[in-house]
């Protein structure tokens, strides 16, 4: 930074937490201004005197900056620009960077100047409810109004463009978890830490301390951020602690879990490289301390809302920590004693003071302490309206005993003006677990009532309405020691500290003033959602007396800061209305987050192409050499087709097609499921889980298998062999892998544990590949040493063993093509090897690769079933597989099967089909009819599952289920396709189209 | 285990052979790479299980091939003079982790010493791909691979653990070599080249190091 800071006049010239040595460069709404190391984007602003901040939600009013904290409800801003461009981020939270870029939101087409703030002097008519009041007719307006309303009532947009930041998710586990880095989370963590336990800090700021970062207090004769850093410094180098920084605990789940979103460089321009922008935490705690503090309540009061009303300790901590003067000439108007201190805090600052208090005098020491630094306390007051449009001007304050104003209004000139209601404890994420905030009187305040808590949580500190600094850390170090002595850890030796705590009066409860006479004005009570004091009342009035309806209804509490700072007063002012207490009124429900997350980190790395995990076969990278074009197969990646120079999809699967055919061919079948089945129980375990028999299968042979779930539907297929006494190899679809997997699993531990048999995936230690054609003997006979290929050597069905370029190979013959084919098994490490020592035996007979495309061609030639029939709907019967479900057994599904309605003869049965010109395409979903034109609904007789075009016949084919199909072959049907409007006139054919006596795949008629 | 046949036989080619090129990648941190990758190739797997009614002999047979008799709880590991590992990973089921001995070997020697017992022995040497990640963030990338606690007071080494690694069924196992701990981890082999991209884009931002 070489340029001086052009603007900084609201700094105060010492003091604060900031590096003046090191200034940081910022543009807002195309201005550019200067702050330093150290401060927010609120803090920078408000050093460079700027205070307006944002326009209102509803009534685009000009709202400023109101909180330093999470609870911000006005100063939410666009931050960065391009493909970073956050909406709705709050400005009393962002770091300042060098460079940092930030636009105001909701205005047009300029804070200063709004044109949508029209809607103040239309507010009579917008008030809570006007959605449901207004837009009623004509019916279809609303899709007009709705655009409009959408435009006009908003916060900030986000980004179009893909995020480029990188995020992650990780897991962690800890005794203690301790959310809050403040004095009583710090005693907390301190003293786990000290028992040795594995603890957890967090706090959403960058750096540590809570409060102790602006109350000038002293702790055991020291100023109390020595003392903090003291034992932060000690935490840091216990090896089991973490302490992390910028990090938001958001939500407590089940199981004593509890999600943190840690902003990793969101402090920075842009992420280093290969850093990541955020990390989610995922903590499993085995005890929670809750240290999160307390959010100060403001006041409701006539024209609350404008710029230059801010909470009295945010004032307080702007001065202190930020080293700047938020006003010049500024009223503290506040219902309690611990405010004075901004009093005090201003005074010190050099801005003038006046303190407004609803009380009478109280007798505590703190009115004289103001008085006696030379502050006004006007005691007995309340403000009754502010003035000034784009900034506070003057404050109007009058005398008031509770029951009415008295006297005239006593203008007091202004430009701030610091609020105070009292503390709400920051209670979210124990009400997240279950707890309820309940209402104390004598405190003014909610405390938490965790005897429903589901968390083993407690909370301590100003969280649990403790408000003396050494209560909080005392409660803080012996939770946190008994949170370690819970876990089995020896608790560590007791602190005490010495803090000066001033006694204070009790918070008056002041939930609403009154406007003077005759002074029309609004009283906001949630600031983010432009609810005020009257729309609680219009809730009222208007039926809606649960708080639940209250809230929806007026929409208090929603939004981006889930009115943090609106929720108690607007409950207060429900009670009133219905002359209740806050207890009978009670309370909404928190619900996480406590304050928003990103998408980007709840995703983590799982995007894009990590959505899911992605799985490759042993021989993909053959595949992407030779050019495949791959398809996703579940979580798959399968070569889909090969094509050759200037080969399309359909080119290229045809002449897969014709080539395998014709010649040799070969497929990756890696993907299928395989299961090792061992024990002397086998051969009756696969009896019980397939519907036709395994029982009388020899050793070194394949069967194929159906196996139906346990309401007679079919499940799933695939060939099983034996391969010795005990032992068996069973293959599953691609789809059902895993679930089948799963199935067996629980067959053999929960419904027959009496049977003896072991069962292991082993889909990915083998290799599979499918050899096929009429040439595809002469291939493996060259290739595969140790085997007999002659039809009597290894028959159709037949299993052996042989060596395939040095390395064991398992040989089935069995087809899922039609022609006479092979399936070759090696240990997946040699599949790359043995995939190119089958293309090398394959080169003089022109061999083959063939993809998913081709595959399913031909097997829809022969008529064979996969997915797209065996639905979850089918039965044996209905895929023309009758004689598959045995009569002679019991297996699972047989009895359901028995349904009748499984059993009607009308029931859709698999058939073939063919366009009666030859050349129309049968598309796959097409309901089949007699009569497109008139069919309704009720018509249809069935639907088309499968269709390709066959180069073997020259025409497309399809498969279809068609109420009693098998007796209407030769008959012919309608294909319709109603989405666009086709329908295609075909003929029933049977099933099987190719090599239907079975004569090819039996090898008997091939040149072998 | 006694065993003259070559351990590999020519062409086996592990799961991450076109993923793995050693050399120094991501972030460039003073202290050097912080995480160390490297894949275990050549490797036997036999995993055998045996009945309730068979665990008995199942002990001896193991420990007579491997030299270790088999670790009776599931996240057991116990380690051969050798560095042949014998994981519990299951109920009566154990992993045999082994560089000395040929896949085929190994598993015709312990369907020999378990005799007439039921045990099923499968050999799973193909099935695997298995990662190594040592290094001081090696814990910090492995809480983001799974959520299980792989603290040594509640994992010490040696020792393993069946759970999710980077979205997939795996195990992790833990050992312990010159004080610092080493991981192991276990995905079928077809999730290799994911598993793979996510620990190294993980690692990424502490720097890390691929090693033979």
């Amino acid at each position: 930074m070489s340029k001086p800071c052009p603007i900084n006049d609201h700094r105060l010239p010492t003091g604060g937490l900031i590096d003046r040595q090191r200034q940081k460069s910022f543009v807002f709404d195309g201005r550019r201004y200067c702050g330093y190391e150290g401060d927010t984007l609120a803090s920078a602003l408000l050093a460079n005197g700027v205070h307006l901040a944002g326009r209102s939600f509803k009534y685009h009013r000009p709202r400023g900056i109101f909180s330093d904290g999470p609870e911000e409800p006005n100063a939410l801003v666009e931050m960065r620009i391009g493909a970073r461009r956050e909406p709705n981020t709050r400005a009393t939270m962002v770091e300042l960077y060098d460079g940092l870029i930030a636009n105001s939101q909701n205005r047009f087409p300029a804070l200063s100047f709004d044109l949508q703030a029209v809607n103040q002097w239309l507010s009579p008519g917008l008030v809570a409810g006007f959605y449901y009041k207004t837009f009623m007719w004509p019916k279809k307006g609303w899709m007009f109004y709705e655009h409009i309303i959408r435009h006009a009532a908003g916060l900030g947009t986000a980004t179009l463009e893909p995020d480029p930041d990188l995020y992650e998710k990780v897991h962690a586990h800890c005794d203690v978890l301790v959310i809050g880095g403040g004095p009583a989370g710090i005693a907390a963590a301190l003293a786990a830490g000290r028992a040795g336990a594995r603890v957890m800090l967090c706090d959403e700021r960058p750096d540590l301390g809570g409060t102790l970062r602006y109350e000038e207090r002293e702790i055991d004769g020291k100023p109390a951020l020595d003392w903090a850093g003291g034992h932060l410094a000690e935490l840091a180098g216990m090896p089991d602690v973490t302490v992390l920084r910028r990090t938001t605990a958001f939500g407590t789940y089940d199981g004593n879990t509890v999600g943190l979103v840690e902003r990793v460089s969101d402090h920075l321009p842009t992420p280093a490289p290969f850093q990541v922008r955020q990390r989610m935490w995922t903590v499993r705690a085995k005890k929670i301390v809750l240290a999160t503090g307390a959010i100060e309540r403001p006041l409701v009061f006539p024209n609350n809302d404008k710029p230059g009303v801010m909470l009295a300790s945010a004032v307080r901590s702007y001065i202190r920590q930020y080293g700047v003067k938020p006003g010049e000439r500024a009223v503290l108007f506040a219902t309690n004693d611990d405010a004075y201190r901004t009093a005090l805090a201003l005074n010190e600052a050099g801005a003038g003071v006046t303190v407004v208090d609803p009380r009478g005098e109280h007798g505590t020491a703190w009115p004289e302490r103001v008085r006696d630094a030379g502050i006004e306390v006007l005691t007995g007051h309340v403000i009754t309206s502010l003035k000034g449009r784009l900034r506070v001007k003057e404050v109007l304050a009058m005398e008031s005993d509770g029951r009415g104003h008295k006297g005239s209004p006593r203008p007091i000139a202004a430009d701030l003006v610091a609020v105070s209601g009292g503390w709400a404890p920051t209670l979210h994420l124990a009400t997240h677990a279950g707890a309820k905030a309940t209402w104390d009187e004598e405190r003014g305040s909610f405390v938490p009532d965790m005897t429903k808590c589901r968390a083993d949580m407690t909370v301590v500190g100003s969280a649990n309405g403790t408000n003396t600094l050494s209560g909080a850390i005392e409660e803080g170090f012996a939770t946190g020691a008994a949170a370690a002595k819970a876990v089995g850890k020896s608790a560590p030796d007791p602190i005490s500290v010495e803090v000066d705590d001033p006694a204070e009066a009790p918070v008056r409860s002041l939930w609403k003033v009154e406007p003077a006479q005759g002074q029309p004005s609004k009283s906001f009570v949630d600031l983010q959602n432009d609810a005020t004091a009257k729309d609680i009342e219009i809730a009222n009035r208007e039926g809606y007396i649960s708080v639940e309806h209250m809230k929806r209804y007026t929409t208090l509490g929603m939004a981006t800061d889930q009115g943090k700072t609106a929720n108690v007063n607007g409950l207060a002012l429900l009670a009133e209305a219905r002359g209740q207490s806050i207890p009978d009124v009670g309370t909404t429900t928190f619900r996480p987050p406590y304050t928003p997350v990103t998408l980007g980190a709840m995703v983590g790395r799982h995007t894009a192409k990590h959505y899911k995990p992605i799985r490759r076969t042993p021989m993909h990278d053959w595949h992407t050499d030779a050019g495949a074009v791959f398809v996703e197969a579940g979580l798959w990646l399968r070569p889909q087709y090969y094509p050759r120079p200037g080969e399309d999809v359909h080119a290229a699967m045809r002449r897969e097609v014709k080539m395998t055919r014709n010649g040799v061919g070969l497929c990756d079948v890696s993907t299928l499921g395989k299961i090792d089945i061992q024990g002397p129980d086998a051969a009756e375990f696969l009896n019980r889980t397939y519907s036709n028999g395994f029982k009388t299968l020899a050793v070194g042979k394949a069967r194929y298998g159906l196996m139906l779930r346990e309401d007679g539907i079919v499940y799933d297929d695939g060939t099983t062999s034996r391969l010795g006494e005990n032992h068996y190899l069973m293959t599953t679809t691609t789809g059902h892998a895993v679930e089948v997997m799963g199935l067996l699993e629980y067959y053999a531990q929960v419904l027959w544990p009496e049977l003896d048999v072991q069962l292991t995936s082993v889909t990915d230690h083998w290799a599979a590949i499918a050899v096929a054609g009429p040439k595809s003997r002469t291939v493996l006979a060259d290739a595969i040493a140790g085997i007999d290929f002659s039809n009597q050597g290894l028959p159709f069905m037949g299993v052996a063993d042989g060596t395939l370029d040095g390395v064991p190979a398992r040989v089935f013959r069995i087809s899922f093509s039609g022609d006479l084919a092979y399936e070759i098994q090696v240990p997946a490490d040699h599949g790359h090897q043995a995939w190119k020592a089958l293309m090398a035996a394959g080169e003089a007979h022109d061999i083959c690769p063939y993809g998913m495309e081709a595959l399913n061609i031909m097997r829809i030639e022969k008529g064979f079933v996969t997915h797209a029939e065996i639905d979850g709907r089918t039965t044996p019967g209905d895929l023309g597989l009758d004689k598959m479900a045995s009569r002679k057994k019991s297996y699972i599904g047989r009895f359901l099967l028995e349904r009748e309605a499984l059993k009607d003869p009308d029931r859709p049965t698999l058939i073939g089909l063919r366009p009666v010109d030859g050349k129309a395409t049968i598309r796959a979903g097409s309901i089949l009819v007699r009569d497109p034109v008139t069919a309704g609904p009720d018509d249809m007789e069935g639907h088309v599952t499968s269709q390709c075009y066959s180069p073997t016949f020259g025409e497309p084919i399809a498969l279809a289920l068609l109420k009693n199909g098998p007796n209407r072959i030769g008959e012919t049907i309608w294909a319709t396709f109603p989405l666009y409007n086709v329908s295609v006139q075909c003929e029933i054919t049977p099933t099987v189209r190719f090599d239907p006596d079975g004569s090819k795949v039996k090898g008997e008629t091939t040149d072998a | 285990m006694p065993d003259n046949s070559p351990k590999t036989l020519p062409g086996r080619r592990s799961a991450l052979a076109s993923h793995l090129r050693p050399g120094v990648f991501g972030a460039q941190c003073e202290r050097g790479p912080l995480v160390t990758l490297s894949e275990r190739t050549g490797l036997t797997l036999v995993q055998v299980t045996a009945r309730a009614a068979d665990k008995r002999k199942a002990g001896p047979a193991i420990k007579k091939v491997t030299g270790v008799s088999p670790p009776p709880k599931t996240g057991e590991t116990r380690i051969a003079d050798d560095g042949t590992a014998v994981h519990c990973i299951g109920p009566e089921r154990w992993l045999i982790v082994a560089e000395t001995a040929a896949p085929d070997a190994m598993t015709a020697a312990l369907r020999e010493a378990l005799g007439n017992t039921t045990a099923a022995v499968v050999d799973l040497s193909s099935g695997r791909a298995v990662v190594r990640i040592s290094g001081p963030k090696a814990a910090a990338v492995m809480m983001a691979a799974t959520p299980i606690d792989l603290h040594p007071d509640v994992l010490p080494a040696p020792a393993c653990a069946h759970t999710l690694i980077a979205q997939a069924a795996g195990l992790i196992a833990v050992f312990e070599e010159a004080e610092e701990r080493i991981f192991e981890l276990h995905l079928q082999r077809s999730y290799a080249g994911h598993l793979w991209e996510f620990l190294t884009e993980t690692a990424a931002q502490y720097g890390y190091s691929v090693t033979d």
